[in-house]
């Protein structure tokens, strides 16, 4: 076991992270130590991560071993809105250190520059020679002309009542609880532009190795060669640099300075079509929700309307004043944009929630996307044109699986196999995929009317070890058989996996008083097994 | 603002009407007459079965009688079901259903996790204009099914068109306001024809238990026998060793067919 994370004190001590804890035991015998609860800090992080959903849509974490990630957010054209890249990130991190944490970050070009500055030279700001009002954000998107920015922000739990750490070494002051780091950003990689990009290589060059974002191992390996900054690496020899540490370390650093390209995977969609409300003052009714959406919904049909789209995705965000966004999703069968369905589909689904709904200290904004976007025209309905109906279905199984979860609301699609209980793959109604042409049930085929879970091994009595069975006994009842035909003969699926399995013989019996049954003996008699097992798979009306 | 009286009145109306419901009982006339009965639409229906290892037929049962109310507009089924009873009862099986002349494409299953949650999703399947049958298996009594529940949903059939089958078994269920309460048990079959030990049509012994004196007056009928054969549902024949092993047709029930009934005579 070895230390995650330090609080002020221990490191005082002279514990260091990546220090295994039976030294550190050793060095400080009074030492707390604690498990990481990785689970609950990626779900605090995740949370954290998504209500800064407000500052920019695009928001990442950069995973990272040794701390808990990095929260990285794509700024490209939204810098105007805060005043300015350097406003911006002040902005962000104060706003977080005014709630007790201990914040660093960094803006830069790309993903690689914005974290290393972050981790190495927490409150850089590079690349922001343009004035950011002159790019609209449609136009940095177009183009391809704004620099990219990226606010690295390096968060650490502490409190208040502790005085703040010392500067350049964010660490946790929570007197014990070694939370340490908690969050790496990542931001959305774009092209550098030309002028930016000499400013980005000086400010990177007099950082250690170990800011590219390579393994211990490597920039061990570099400071042994007397590499020890980034700057050293600039207009070596590439080949040579590959040779001993592998291709990674080129892939970092030409990530860092914006040579290869980097991508962010995005936490939550991003869509031109939403409507949002900011309150004035934060709301916590659940009703007061629901009227909310459904005046976004109105208000978001309106822009689908306008350029001839419908969605098939909606997503309903809820900012919460503690930095909680609870993000709900509702899926339509086929593409609408009708604001009432809209509206109905999230009440739904946000009845189902009031257990659990709990708005913290109240929203205060609330913000509703449309995704999965296809062309919907306006509809003509002829005077003679037979209404199949097919519309309200959907709008019925939408309903019902926006309520029910769509995991409830199942349509059978046939499989193209011979074993029975993988003939049928259910499916949600709500994202139901075209049928397997080439499989389909043949009414030819006695089937049963019911097909249990799965099959039920039953003590069955039968003439021959190889016969039609004459009585079983299923869940501690008895039962005689009068009729019986079979068998039908269904082999095992050897191109599948669980070849292993036996051959299966099917019969359908019929007991004194009428009941049909479905079983099976598993394993061929004397060829496969000695003792074949029996199962019962279905009931017949 | 109306008075309370002014009300309870008004609601009276509304039930009497929908207790009556003189379109129905017509169809219904003529449909058991017939010699088959057929649930007509826009009824709730309770199917009940002596125990669950019955199972099978209750649900044979309740889709022989959706299949009649099947209509061009109205065409899809939906069958509802607790997710915790499922291991029990085993799900509608699509091959199944098309033997049995279902088409599986019609059918939705739903598996919910809430008794709640079950009757909002009958009360909204039934309210919608193109689902022809809601059917829904209920293994287990429950305490939200009382009878101001089923009443409600007694209410939104007629209102709606649509016929909504509520499979139950065992006798220690709720009391229900079903317009129909039919009893069904398996009967032993007659055997295929060139195959006497096989397992041959499926046979029902239907009983109306409720529903048939008002609708159809003291004295007639309400109980049948009932075989499934792949024309549809028939009047159970005595001669023994009848039918051929053949699926059932798929949709609307067909008019019966001379020339073939000719030769399974």
């Amino acid at each position: 076991m070895r230390l995650m994370a330090l609080d002020g004190l221990a490191e005082q001590a002279g514990l260091s992270e990546g220090q295994s804890l039976a030294d550190a035991r050793a060095m400080v015998p009074g030492l707390i130590a604690r498990e990481i609860d990785h689970s609950f800090l990626a779900g605090f992080f995740g949370a954290f991560a998504d209500w800064h959903a407000n500052a920019s849509p695009i928001v990442a974490i950069l995973e990272d071993e040794r701390a808990y990630g990095d929260l990285m957010l794509d700024i490209t054209g939204v810098t105007h809105l805060f005043g300015g890249e350097r406003t911006m990130l002040d902005k962000l991190t104060g706003r977080l250190e005014a709630l007790g944490f201990t914040v660093q970050g960094a803006v830069a070009p790309t993903i690689g520059a914005a974290w290393a500055l972050c981790h190495y030279a927490p409150g850089t700001v590079v690349g922001a020679q343009k004035s950011s009002d002159r790019f609209s954000p449609s136009s940095v998107a177009l183009t391809g002309f704004a620099p990219p920015i990226a606010p690295l922000t390096r968060l650490a739990e502490g409190r208040r009542d502790v005085p703040p750490p010392p500067q350049g070494h964010p660490r946790d002051q929570g007197g014990g609880r070694a939370l340490g780091r908690l969050l790496d950003l990542g931001a959305v990689p774009g092209p550098v532009q030309a002028g930016a990009e000499a400013g980005l290589a000086d400010s990177l060059a007099p950082l250690p190795v170990s800011a590219l974002r390579i393994t211990a191992l490597q920039s061990e390996g570099l400071r042994q060669m007397g590499l020890k900054t980034i700057g050293q690496l600039y207009g070596r020899e590439r080949g040579g640099l590959q040779a001993r540490f592998g291709v990674s370390l080129l892939n970092r650093l030409d990530q860092a300075l914006g040579a290869a390209a980097e991508r962010l995977a995005a936490r939550l969609p991003a869509t031109d079509y939403y409507a949002e409300r900011t309150f004035a003052e934060p709301i916590g009714l659940i009703d007061d929700v629901t009227m909310t959406v459904k005046d976004l919904a109105h208000r978001l049909a309106g822009q689908l309307e306008a350029d001839g789209l419908g969605a098939q995705d909606f997503h309903l965000m809820l900012f919460r004043l503690d930095h909680k966004l609870m993000h709900l999703q509702v899926r339509a069968g086929r593409a609408s944009r009708d604001a009432g369905h809209i509206a109905r589909l999230f009440a739904n689904r946000i009845e189902t929630l009031v257990a659990d709904f709990d708005a913290g200290f109240g929203i205060e904004m609330i913000r509703l996307m449309a995704t999965s976007l296809s062309g919907l025209e306006a509809v003509q309905t002829g005077v003679f044109a037979l209404d199949d109906g097919a519309a309200d279905l959907d709008r019925l199984y939408d309903r019902m699986a926006s309520r029910l979860g769509p995991e409830a609301i199942l349509r059978a699609k046939p499989v193209d196999s011979h074993i029975p209980e993988r003939a049928v793959a259910f499916e949600p109604v709500v994202a139901r995929t075209g049928d397997d042409a080439a499989a389909g049930f043949d009414p030819g085929r006695k089937r049963p009317l019911r097909l249990l879970p799965a099959p039920e091994e039953i003590v069955v009595v039968a003439e021959m070890p190889d016969g039609p069975p004459a009585r079983m006994d299923w869940r501690r009842l008895s039962y005689r058989f009068v009729r019986a035909s079979g068998p039908e003969r269904i082999g095992v699926e050897w191109w599948q996996p669980g070849e292993g399995a036996l051959s299966r013989d099917y019969y359908t019996a019929e007991d004194a008083e009428g009941r049909r049954f479905w079983l099976f003996r598993e394993g061929l008699y004397a060829t496969e097994t000695a003792t074949p097992r029996w199962f019962l798979h279905g009931v017949f009306a | 603002m109306k008075t309370r009286q002014a009300l309870i009145d008004e609601l009276k109306t509304v039930l009497r009407a929908a207790d009556t419901h003189p379109a129905l009982r017509e169809t219904f006339e003529g449909q058991i007459k017939a010699g088959t009965p057929q649930a007509p639409a826009g009824t709730l229906n309770e199917v009940w079965g002596d125990n669950l290892r019955s199972g099978g037929v209750s649900l044979g049962f309740a889709l022989m009688q959706a299949r009649g109310v099947i209509t061009g507009r109205r065409g899809a089924l939906v069958y509802l079901c607790l997710s915790g009873e499922v291991r029990e009862t085993g799900l509608p099986y699509g091959p199944g259903l098309s033997g049995f002349g279902i088409d599986p494409g019609l059918m939705v299953v739903g598996r919910i996790q809430k008794t709640g949650d079950l009757l909002w999703a009958i009360e909204e399947a039934a309210a919608c204009r193109a689902v022809a049958a809601v059917i829904a298996d209920i293994v287990r009594p429950h305490r939200e099914l009382d009878f101001t529940v089923s009443r409600r949903l007694a209410m939104r059939a007629v209102a709606s068109g649509a016929a909504i089958f509520m499979l139950r078994y065992g006798s220690d269920r709720e009391a229900s306001a079903a317009h129909l309460r039919w009893h069904v048990a398996p009967a032993p079959s007659a055997g295929l024809a060139f195959d006497a030990k096989a397992p041959g049509a499926a046979r029902f012994a239907v009983r109306l238990e409720k529903g048939g004196r008002r609708f159809l007056g003291d004295g007639a009928a309400d109980r049948w026998q009932v075989e499934w054969t792949h024309d549809g549902l028939a009047a159970q024949k005595d001669s023994a060793a009848g039918h051929r092993d053949e699926a059932a047709l798929s949709g609307i029930v067909p008019a019966a067919l001379g020339d073939r009934l000719s030769q399974t005579a």
